[in-house]
């Protein structure tokens, strides 16, 4: 049986904000007015295990809270939103420069009508080291692990994905967390 | 006669030395392997030799072949070797005694790239003699001031790979009381029913739910529906794959581990035909055989949640796998109504039925590994092979390759070294295709392997993948492409279930079901299911995972009775075997804490547990009930040390600090279940799988268990 060749990018690529895919990620959150993320740096690095790993360095603005008065700091609410838009744009532009399998093999349309209804959380752990400022930070993603699971009688295909992220700022504020987002109905591979 | 110590007698002068008398050397190999000695080809050296007196002088030249590679030495073994030759010459005194050296003194060695030398030899006090070795111009090579040598006899020589012990699994009949209760436990079934599972239970009077999928299942709890006590799966499909089959369960196994509804809930996974329950039974469900040693793994982690039963075509098995899951057994076969568990037992003395043919060649699969290159330097040693096809996946390029192929050229083998993954069929079958017509292969060893551990939780289709390929793939392109003897090398950890290795567990046991598939189909073939080697995979384990494997009743192996076990192994007719060293330290403490298949080895265990709570419960209740309230705490706290410290393979629980969180002290996924199940079983509570998550550190948890158990 040949092995399937990964068709992934290179280590070390980076890949600077694409605004017009920025924009149409954020589609979503815009009559909210909650389109946080301002920039994603996505980058294709070589993991300790050999494998590809697939990231981004973004930043952000939260000039007003979509949800509740000023706090004076970033809270966990946030936190997801700001997670949800990194992932969301990660993952769009993981199918749309083919960086990393399986979502090398999918189209833009597949992302775009899984967006929303088919990518779920389903593991969140957030971490607030330091008190951090809202309105002006960083953050960063990055994909520990990718699983793709066969469907079968018992359960639909799915593919799991483990991630990390981080938040801070330039005055010593610092978040983390682990995330894991489960995809459902996801495209059939080929043969 | 005695030299001064610091005197090597001097290589001056005409050769032979005046004086020397010629000794017959012409049958000298032939007598020194009745004696015993076993040379051969390139380390038969020794050409000529004289005597004078009770000094022996000697011309030991190297091969044409082994020759060439001299320079790369100090001084070619070979060389050194038949040097020492020139000590065994026939003598009147100790014609029988094997001798070995012993005890090397003044040795001193130069650079000179040689390829003949001369020896001059002198007695230097009892049992001993001075060696100098001199190249043909009288320039010194090297001297030996004093080697003094000790008789051994064939059986001390054996003893060093004594130890180990053949096991085969024979399936024993189970007696259950006949039970005519109404039955009390819920049963369901879920998915697709291939075996027709659900007519089978309706005919033992059981009345399944029925769940199409898991999502079905999640459905009827979301609506209040009884959670069942009991849930089977049928797991033999003939169009599955192994790594389809294998994923599918392990869909099952995590949900059943995630879904917190399910938490009392058993798993039934039921297979046909992908274990040998009777002698000489084909194994047709391979992809279930992958099953069984996944399963087995999730078993040994998680106690009580899973059910392996394997079940014939006789349409009655419905009683009978009612009565043993609600008996509990965990693994069992149905034939003909009857129900049988497995268990490990000591082979019977075997009658070398078998011989293997290494007068062709032999490919040996992960032949550039720690433990094929062990094997590889043993065929030809020991049983002659001279002709060895050496596959690894970088090939010459695997560091150590090239020394592993001069050292066995020297040895006296035509050795290939090539890179070729097996699991690719089409390299396969070019290098078979390249193997001479004049050596056909004879017999194939497949010791590739891969493992990537970690608990049945965190498994992924990727590292199930990793693992099974080289394990599975190039095991059926092997069996398909060729008919010699196929000498699957497997290991125990699929017949015990090893924790943390549900992978390689099935890997393992696919390779076991092969063996029986291919004997069936009246090919040679034999699948060892070994334990540890302390050279192989065992050199990586750190004390936690040795201090886990003793606790399972297994040892690791030593080379010598790992290569003890292949012999007598391979000279035996059955399809499997598992060659081990057992634990005997465990085996004594009962079968308390051993894996399903190794309890019948153990010692029986005087006094009977009280029913219902385990008897360590009742003892961690009462001596806490016997202490003054103020000391209770402190005797938790002593007691969670203590389970630390076993599980961590630690001598005293003292090395354990209270304070520091469970991840400082060493504890990773796989001993923070064994942690949680060891106190599970301690205190009979029941204890969530996220305790060590909650209470992060001994005194934390303590703090906890001691007010359960207040």
């Amino acid at each position: 049986m040949a092995e399937t060749m990964d068709r992934t990018a290179d280590p070390g690529l980076r890949y600077p904000t694409d605004e017009e895919l920025l924009a149409q990620v954020l589609r979503p959150y815009r009559a909210k007015n909650c389109e946080y993320l301002k920039s994603a740096v996505v980058g294709v690095d070589s993991g300790p295990d050999g494998r590809h790993r697939v990231g981004a360095a973004c930043t952000f603005q939260i000039p007003e809270s979509c949800y509740i008065d000023d706090t004076g700091h970033f809270n966990s609410v946030e936190f997801n939103i700001c997670y949800n838009q990194m992932f969301y744009y990660l993952l769009a532009k993981s199918v749309r420069e083919s960086v990393l399998e399986p979502f090398a093999r999918w189209t833009m349309d597949d992302f775009w009508a899984r967006q929303l209804g088919d990518i779920l959380i389903t593991d969140f752990r957030s971490t607030f080291r330091r008190q951090m400022g809202a309105r002006l930070f960083h953050g960063e993603i990055e994909m520990a692990d990718v699983a793709e699971w066969d469907g079968s009688d018992i359960r639909d295909a799915l593919v799991v994905i483990r991630t990390k992220c981080r938040y801070w700022d330039d005055l010593g504020g610092d978040s983390h967390g682990e995330v894991t987002v489960a995809i459902l109905n996801p495209p059939q591979s080929g043969p | 006669m005695n030299v001064p110590a610091d005197h090597v007698p001097s290589a001056a002068g005409p050769w032979p030395p005046a004086g020397a008398v010629p000794v017959r050397t012409d049958d000298l190999y032939a007598l020194l392997a009745a004696r015993g000695y076993q040379y051969g080809p390139a380390f038969r050296g020794l050409r000529a030799a004289w005597r004078r007196g009770e000094e022996v002088f000697a011309d030991i030249t190297l091969d044409g072949a082994t020759g060439t590679a001299s320079s790369s030495y100090l001084l070619h073994p070979a060389l050194f070797d038949g040097a020492l030759h020139g000590a065994l010459l026939p003598s009147e005194d100790r014609r029988d005694a094997l001798l070995l050296p012993f005890i090397w003194r003044g040795v001193r060695i130069r650079n000179s790239g040689a390829r003949d030398v001369r020896l001059r030899l002198a007695p230097s006090g009892d049992d001993a003699v001075s060696l100098t070795l001199t190249d043909t111009e009288g320039r010194e090579v090297a001297a030996v001031r004093s080697l003094a040598f000790r008789p051994v006899t064939a059986e001390q020589l054996d003893r060093e790979g004594q130890g180990g012990t053949l096991l085969r699994v024979a399936w024993n009949t189970v007696r259950l009381p006949s039970d005519d209760r109404p039955a009390a436990a819920h049963w369901a079934f879920l998915g697709t029913d291939h075996l027709g599972v659900t007519g089978a239970l309706k005919a033992a009077g059981r009345q399944p739910g029925i769940y199409p999928s898991l999502r079905d299942l999640d459905a009827g709890l979301r609506d209040g529906g009884t959670v069942p006590d009991v849930v089977v799966v049928s797991c033999t499909d003939e169009g599955a794959e192994a790594r389809a089959a294998t994923q599918r369960a392990l869909v099952l196994v995590q949900e059943w581990l995630d879904d917190e509804r399910l938490g009392g809930a058993r798993l039934v996974l039921v297979t046909r035909g992908a274990v040998a329950a009777r002698t000489g039974e084909d194994v047709p469900d391979l992809a279930g055989a992958a099953v069984w040693g996944l399963v087995r793994a999730a078993q040994s982690e998680h106690p009580g949640r899973f059910h392996l039963v394997d079940v014939d075509d006789v349409e009655s098995f419905g009683a009978a796998l009612v009565s043993g899951v609600e008996a509990g057994e965990p693994q069992l076969a149905v034939r003909d109504g009857g129900l049988s568990r497995p268990r490990l037992v000591r082979c019977p003395p075997g009658t070398s039925a078998r011989r293997p043919d290494t007068a062709g060649t032999v490919l040996v699969t992960g032949g550039l590994g720690a433990l094929g290159a062990l094997v590889a330097r043993h065929l030809v040693r020991r049983h002659g092979v001279r002709r060895l096809v050496l596959l690894g996946r970088r090939g010459p390029a695997t560091p150590g390759a090239g020394e592993l192929a001069a050292e066995l050229t020297a040895l006296g083998a035509d050795v290939r070294v090539v890179a070729c993954d097996a699991a690719d069929r089409t390299a396969l079958e070019r290098v078979l295709a390249s193997v001479p017509d004049r050596y056909p292969l004879t017999a194939v060893v497949h010791a590739a392997g891969a493992v990537d551990d970690g608990t049945v939780t965190e498994l992924t289709p990727r590292k199930v993948e990793r693992v099974l390929r080289p394990k599975i793939n190039a095991a059926l392109n092997l069996h398909e492409l060729t008919r010699c003897d196929l000498i699957l090398f497997s290991s125990v950890s699929g017949l015990v279930g090893s924790a943390g290795q549900a992978a390689y567990a099935a890997a393992n046991t696919f390779l076991d079901a092969l063996a029986h598939r291919r004997r069936a189909l009246g090919l040679p073939g034999v699948s060892l299911a070994w334990g540890l080697w302390a050279d192989g995979m065992g050199a990586e384990l750190g004390t936690a995972d040795l201090a886990r494997m003793r606790r399972n009743g297994l040892a690791l192996l030593t080379a010598a009775q790992g290569l003890a076990l292949l012999d007598a192994a391979v000279s035996r007719t059955e399809p499997a075997l598992a060659p081990v060293r057992l634990d005997d330290e465990a085996l004594r403490q009962g079968a308390g804490s051993l894996p399903e298949l190794l309890r019948d080895l153990a010692a029986p265990v005087s006094g009977t547990a009280p029913a219902g709570r385990p008897a360590g419960a009742e003892a961690l209740r009462e001596r806490l009930a016997g202490l003054p309230v103020a000391e209770r705490d402190a005797a938790v706290l002593e007691f969670v040390r203590a389970e630390v410290a076993a599980v961590l393979g630690h001598q005293a629980p003292e090395g354990v600090d209270p304070g520091l969180e469970f991840r400082e002290i060493g504890l990773d996924s796989l001993t923070n279940l064994e942690l949680n199940r060891r106190l599970a079983t301690a205190t009979g509570l029941r204890l969530p799988v996220t305790l060590s998550f909650d209470y992060p550190s001994p005194a934390e948890l303590a703090g906890h268990l001691a007010r359960r158990l207040a």
